[in-house]
């Protein structure tokens, strides 16, 4: 019963209540916050009160769907009326929301059991989760390294088989990189397609909210709930929602699949590199087809969006910047620099970023989506601020970014699935979408998850 | 001619350390040249940026 799917099933049979599976993940998230450190915030009370009331609805006849009496948990940054939601910062340590984010409203409206906030990195803004705040979230696979981030809580709470889907939200890889270092499904919704109202913002252009899950379908369910539009935010989309959850029989046959031929799988691992070019093979044996391609820039790309994001993060958080010393030293070191910024080449980013969006257009008349490693590199060690990818020194945050955080500027939706354990440590693979399109790339996943070419490893936490 | 960061970062009354301001600079000189490059792809003409938000797949 490591699913939604399953455990759903089981709990209409009857052989498993909402009160029992709230109990296990209570159980299990607090025998572990020592040494993993995944929440901020446990509400047992709350939650066993509210899987009770799910376990009578069932008995009433009343089914809310497959999140009914379903534990999850939702990182610290969407507000929860009533529960404390600090961002991972300083600033919030104190800050109980008189709302519910959008994301909440809907899970709880679909019968989800909130368990607890997950940690993540100080204000989401980076990718090591190594919060001066609240402590360091571990990797349950080796808690000596990062789970990565900034949803490194979420990420860690689905690959323990605390919960069965986690929130996370994504301004630079936030919610595929987690997913990638613990192992887990992640997906990153089109700009727009999921609301973020609600959402302690870092980033007025970039920030994405998607579910943590450990099957490609249990992702899909989650978008079922929580795609559509919302009026309270401005840039959520009016386009039609469909069924995301792809059948029990998923066919890709025909689908035209990009595997880059330039920078995505330049200076990676080995390793990574094996099992990503393995789970190409495994489509092209499902009956899609491989099509070599070059991409545009995409290390420009990445240089436009670090210049957007430090200029809109610190535009976005600069009402508290005179409280300079409730940061975390790489905060607020990240907030200077985009302080520094001029006018002038946030603008010019602005229009590259344009330019770009119609460059990787031009790339998706071509193919139905793309496929790439996640990140370059397995999990850093906590503490490890370089890491040596194929031979080469680079920046920790820069290496874990550098394959997902160009597609936050498109705005394009991106899946991150398992694929495979080097050294104990899981690899993972990217789906890139157009925009809107979810359901290709989720299509996708689950048949290669149906396949045995993808899926969760099943961490022995 | 090359931005002198450190200036700017110290005109901006950050508070920094003259060795944060000297990463800084470093980081911010790096990103410099990086988008000097891509500039030189924009034009003089009136396609404008779509921001604040994108507007991805043509509409919302």
């Amino acid at each position: 019963m490591n699913s939604i799917v399953t455990a759903a099933a089981a709990l209409r049979r009857g052989e498993v209540s909402a009160v029992e599976l709230c109990r296990r993940a209570l159980a299990s998230a607090e025998s572990l916050q020592e040494s993993l450190n995944l929440f901020v915030t446990l509400v047992g009370e709350r939650a066993l009160e509210q899987a009770a009331r799910m376990d009578r609805e069932l008995g009433e006849g009343i089914d809310r769907g497959p999140l009914h009496g379903i534990p999850i948990a939702l990182k610290d940054v969407f507000e929860t009326k009533g529960v404390l939601t600090t961002c991972g910062s300083r600033l919030f340590a104190a800050h109980v929301p008189l709302r519910d984010s959008a994301v909440a409203e809907r899970l709880n409206a679909a019968g989800a059991v909130l368990i607890g906030k997950t940690g993540m990195h100080e204000l989401a803004y980076g990718v090591t989760c190594s919060n001066p705040h609240f402590g360091q979230v571990r990797n349950p696979w080796n808690r000596e390294h990062i789970p990565g981030g900034s949803s490194g809580g979420s990420g860690g709470a689905v690959a323990a088989d605390v919960v069965f889907m986690a929130m996370g939200s994504d301004t630079g890889g936030s919610i595929r990189i987690p997913a990638a270092f613990c192992g887990t499904v992640g997906l990153k919704p089109t700009f727009g397609r999921v609301s973020r109202y609600g959402v302690m913002p870092l980033d007025f252009s970039l920030d994405h909210m998607g579910p943590l899950a450990r099957t490609v379908r249990d992702a899909a369910i989650v978008l079922n709930i929580l795609a559509g539009h919302d009026e309270r935010d401005h840039t959520s989309s009016m386009r039609p929602v469909e069924d995301y959850v792809p059948g029990q029989e998923v066919s890709v046959s025909g689908l035209r699949i990009g595997i880059p031929i330039n920078f995505y799988f330049d200076r990676i691992e080995a390793g990574i590199e094996a099992n990503v070019r393995r789970v190409a093979d495994s489509a092209a044996a499902l009956g899609a087809e491989l099509i070599p391609i070059t991409v545009p820039d995409v290390a420009g790309l990445n240089a436009v969006g670090r210049v957007i994001l430090m200029a809109e993060a610190s535009a976005c958080l600069e009402p508290y910047l005179a409280r300079r010393q409730e940061f975390g030293a790489d905060v607020i070191a990240l907030l200077d620099q985009g302080r520094c910024l001029p006018a002038t080449e946030y603008v010019q980013a602005q229009r590259l970023r344009r330019q770009f969006q119609l460059a990787f257009a031009k790339v998706f008349e071509n193919v139905d989506c793309l496929l790439t490693p996640t990140t370059p590199n397995l999990a850093s060690q906590v503490g490890q601020t370089v890491v040596e990818v194929a031979g080469e020194k680079e920046d920790a945050r820069l290496a874990a970014t550098r394959l997902v955080r160009g597609i936050n500027l498109l705005g394009l939706p991106a899946l991150a699935i398992p694929c495979g354990l080097m050294g104990g440590l899981p690899a993972s693979v990217q789906l890139i979408g157009r925009a809107f399109e979810e359901a290709t790339i989720l299509r996708l996943g689950a048949a290669l998850e149906d396949s045995g070419a993808v899926g969760y490893p099943g961490c022995p936490v | 001619m090359a931005t002198d960061w450190k200036m700017i970062a110290e005109s901006r009354r950050l508070e920094a350390t003259p060795t944060q301001m000297e990463t800084y600079a470093s980081i911010l000189g790096a990103l410099e040249l990086q988008m000097s490059e891509l500039k030189q792809g924009l034009a003089y003409d009136a396609e404008p940026a779509t921001f604040p938000q994108p507007v991805v797949g043509g509409e919302q």
